[in-house]
C-alpha cells in the first residue's frame, strides 16, 4: 500500500491512530492567528486542523528547540557533578509538513551530522521524527520561492510520507521505508486510488514541474554576482533598513546557528542565535570581525547563496519567504539578491 | 496629493539645506532614503506606510556624529524624515532628551488617517482605529491639511484591569510563554536608543580593551534561556524605562512576529504615568523629563 488515498473526513482517525505509537505534531491556528506545528491531544485537536495555507512557523524547533538544557551541574561536597538531560524517547510524526520545510530538514541533518562531528542533541531528536509531507499545488503564498532555490512545490527529500491534495481526498505515497511501514499501521484508513486520482495526482506534479505562477525568484545569474560584490557598497544601502532583530534567522528552516551559556541553577544551555545580533561574532579577545550591521547582513546573504552552495553543493535557502513575510523593515531577499551589484 | 508635496519639499530641502537624506517610505509601504533629488520622486505616503522611520533618524545622525583627527567635532549634516503623528512625538521626545539637536532635522509632517496591516489582509492597526495623534506635532512643513482626532481608547487596558490577579497572571503568562525574544519590539522601538541593553544579553557592549574578567562578570539581568520566566523579565523591565518616555506609536506590536499585544502594555504605562504624574510624554517641546522631576503632590507612598 505505498500509493493509496485518504479520504478528507478519515484524517482525523488516521492521526488518532498514529497518536497511539508516536506524539504528532499538526499545524494549527494559534490564539494570535499564526499557523504553527503543536501536539495533538495536548495542544491541539484533529478538528483544528489547518492544512490549506504554509504554517507561519516552521516545524524547525521540534528537532532544535530554542533552548536546550545540555546538562546540569551542582557542586557536591568539592566536587562537580554533571546531571545529563534526558531526551524524550518516543516517536514523532510531524504531519502537513510543506516540501520547502522538509527539504530545510535534510539541509539541517547535513549540518548536524552530515560530517565528522555529529552533534548527538539533534540526532537523537531527529532520528524519531518522521515526516508527513503535503504538496504545494504551485505557490503556497505570495513569499514563496523554491524553484528559484533548487526546490520543488511537490519535492519529495527528506518526507517519509507525501500527501497530494486531490480535492475529497489526499494521494498518499510512502517514501522512505519508514514512511512506508507507518502506512501499513494506518491502513484501516487508506484505501486503492481511482485512475481519476491517479490522475490528479499526475497533473499537480506536472503543474508544479513547471513553476508557473511564482511572482518572486532569483536568477541564477545574480547569484553568481556574489562572487565579485562582497566590497560593493551595495550592503551599506540595503543594511541601511534593517534595525539588526532575528526575525529573519528564527523563522528560517535552515537557520541553524546557536549559543551556549551557563545560566543561573547550574545548567548548560542551547539556544538559537542571530547572526544579525553583534555579539554573534564577538571574539574572546574582545575583538569582532563583524561590529557593523552591513557586515552582518551581508554575511547572512553569502552564507545563504555562497558559502554553503561552495562547501556542499546546496543553498542553505529553501525559497519559503518567510523571511520576506516577518521583516519589520520590508526586506526582501529575493529583491536584495537580485539587485546585487 | 501629499505625494507632490512631499517629493517637492524633500527636493528643495535636499538643495537648500544640504540635507544628508530624507527618509521616508517608497509607494509600497518600505522604508525609503532618498539622496538625491531624483530619489526623492520615489518617496511616497500611503496606507501601506507604517513604519515607524524615525529609529533610522537617529541612526542617520549618530553615524556622522565624532571627532575628527584634530580633535574637533565632525560635520553632521542635517537628516530629513518623513512623519506621521504618532512618529512626530517619539521624534519631539528625542529632542527633549537632546539625542537629536533640532537643527540635525529636517521634518516633513504627514497628518495620517491610519495604515492597515499587510499581515492581516490590509486592515487597519489596531492602534489606528481610534488614534488621539493622528497630526504631527512637529515639523518644518506639513504636506497635507489637517486630520480630526479621536480621544485615546484605552478599553482594552480597562479590560485587563478588570481582570482578577489570577487571571491576569495567566493572560500576560500565555503571551510572555509565545515571545521568541528576537528583540524586534526593542530594535525598532525610538525611543530605546541606548548602545547597550541590559535586558538584551545578545548585544554587550564589548570593546578591543573589554578584559575577559569584565565579560565574564558582567550582570546578566536576562539569560539567554527563552521561557516565561526570562520572558516576563525582558518585557516588564523595559516598561519603567519607557515610563514618560514612551509615546504609544504601537511600532513594537506591529514588528512582533509572534503578533504579541505589547501595546498593552505600552498603552497601560501610558495611561499609569498620566493618573499618577499627571505626565504624558512628548506633550510640548522642551518639556522635562519625567524621570528628572518631583513634584509635591506626587504619590509617594511606596518611598515614605
Amino acid at each position: 500500500m505505498s500509493k493509496s488515498i485518504l479520504r478528507k473526513e478519515k484524517v482525523a482517525d488516521a492521526l488518532n491512530a498514529l497518536g497511539h505509537a508516536s506524539i504528532v505534531y499538526i499545524p494549527i491556528k494559534n490564539k494570535r492567528g499564526l499557523v504553527e506545528y503543536r501536539e495533538l491531544g495536548k495542544e491541539a485537536s484533529v478538528a483544528d486542523i489547518k492544512l490549506d495555507c504554509k504554517p507561519d512557523v516552521p516545524p524547525k524547533a521540534i528537532m532544535f528547540p530554542q533552548t536546550q538544557v545540555l546538562f546540569a551541574f551542582k557542586r557536591v561536597g568539592g566536587k562537580i557533578k554533571l546531571a545529563p538531560t534526558v531526551p524524550d524517547e518516543r516517536e514523532k510524526i510531524i504531519f502537513g509538513v510543506r516540501p520547502c520545510d522538509t527539504i530545510a530538514i535534510s539541509v539541517m541533518d547535513k549540518v548536524f551530522m552530515g560530517g565528522k562531528f555529529v552533534d548527538s542533541y539533534y540526532k537523537v531528536r531527529r532520528e524519531k521524527v518522521a515526516v508527513f509531507t503535503i504538496a504545494c499545488d504551485g505557490p503556497a503564498d505570495a513569499n514563496c520561492f523554491c524553484p528559484s532555490t533548487g526546490g520543488s512545490p511537490v519535492g519529495t527529500e527528506g518526507s517519509d510520507v507525501m500527501l497530494y491534495d486531490v480535492g475529497d481526498s489526499y494521494y498518499v505515497e510512502g517514501i522512505s521505508d519508514r514512511g512506508k511501514k507507518l502506512l501499513e499501521g494506518m491502513s484501516a484508513n487508506l484505501e486503492r486510488p481511482s485512475p481519476d486520482q491517479e490522475k490528479k495526482r499526475d497533473e499537480i506534479i506536472r503543474k508544479a514541474a513547471s513553476a508557473e505562477g511564482f511572482a518572486k525568484r532569483i536568477a541564477p545569474e545574480s547569484i553568481t554576482k556574489l562572487d565579485s560584490s562582497f566590497d560593493s557598497k551595495y550592503w551599506d544601502d540595503v543594511a541601511r533598513k534593517c534595525l539588526s532583530c532575528g526575525a529573519c534567522t528564527y523563522y528560517c528552516p535552515t537557520c541553524h546557528c546557536f549559543d551556549i551559556n551557563d545560566e543561573k541553577g547550574g545548567k548548560r544551555v542551547r539556544t538559537w542565535d542571530s547572526c544579525q545580533f553583534s555579539n554573534f561574532t564577538m571574539h574572546t579577545s574582545s575583538h569582532n570581525p563583524r561590529t557593523a550591521k552591513a557586515q552582518r547582513l551581508r554575511n547572512r546573504y553569502y552564507h545563504k547563496f555562497k558559502y554553503s552552495k561552495d562547501s556542499t553543493g546546496r543553498y542553505l535557502c529553501v525559497g519559503c519567504g518567510r523571511c520576506i513575510a516577518l521583516c519589520p523593515a520590508g526586506l526582501d531577499i529575493t529583491k536584495v539578491i537580485s539587485e546585487v551589484r | 496629493m501629499s505625494d507632490e508635496k512631499i517629493r517637492e519639499e524633500a527636493k528643495k530641502a535636499l538643495r537648500e539645506r544640504g540635507l544628508k537624506c530624507v527618509i521616508g517610505w517608497s509607494a509600497d509601504g518600505t522604508p525609503f532614503f532618498a539622496e538625491t533629488e531624483e530619489d526623492a520622486d520615489k518617496l511616497s505616503f500611503n496606507e501601506h506606510c507604517a513604519n515607524n522611520l524615525v529609529t533610522y533618524l537617529t541612526q542617520e545622525v549618530r553615524s556622522q556624529r565624532g571627532k575628527t583627527r584634530d580633535g574637533k567635532d565632525k560635520i553632521v549634516k542635517p537628516v530629513g524624515i518623513v512623519v506621521r503623528g504618532c512618529d512626530s512625538k517619539a521624534l519631539r521626545l528625542l529632542l527633549n532628551e537632546n539625542i537629536l539637536s533640532r537643527s540635525e532635522v529636517f521634518i516633513i509632517g504627514v497628518p495620517c488617517t491610519g495604515v492597515v496591516d499587510k499581515r492581516a489582509g490590509d486592515v487597519l492597526y489596531r492602534k489606528c482605529v481610534k488614534c488621539a495623534m493622528r497630526n504631527p506635532v512637529v515639523y518644518d512643513v506639513l504636506a497635507s491639511d489637517q486630520v480630526p482626532e479621536d480621544e485615546k481608547d484605552y478599553s482594552e487596558v480597562e479590560a485587563i484591569e478588570n481582570m482578577s490577579p489570577e487571571e491576569r497572571w495567566t493572560f500576560w503568562e500565555e503571551i510572555f510563554a509565545d515571545c521568541i525574544r528576537c528583540h524586534a519590539c526593542k530594535r525598532s522601538c525610538p525611543v530605546c536608543y541606548c548602545d547597550e541593553c541590559l535586558l538584551d544579553p545578545t548585544d554587550v557592549a564589548i570593546r578591543p580593551d573589554t578584559t575577559a574578567d569584565e565579560k565574564a562578570h558582567r550582570p546578566r539581568w536576562v539569560e539567554r534561556s527563552v521561557n516565561v520566566r526570562e520572558n516576563l523579565v525582558y518585557h516588564l523591565a523595559r516598561m519603567p524605562h519607557l515610563a514618560g518616555r514612551c509615546v504609544d506609536c504601537g511600532e513594537c506590536e506591529r514588528v512582533c512576529p509572534q503578533r504579541l499585544p505589547l501595546r498593552l502594555l505600552t498603552a497601560k504605562l501610558e495611561k499609569d504615568v498620566k493618573k499618577i504624574f499627571n505626565y504624558e510624554a512628548a506633550c510640548e517641546d522642551g518639556q522635562k523629563p519625567l524621570i528628572a522631576m518631583s513634584k509635591m503632590e506626587d504619590e509617594n507612598e511606596f518611598i515614605m
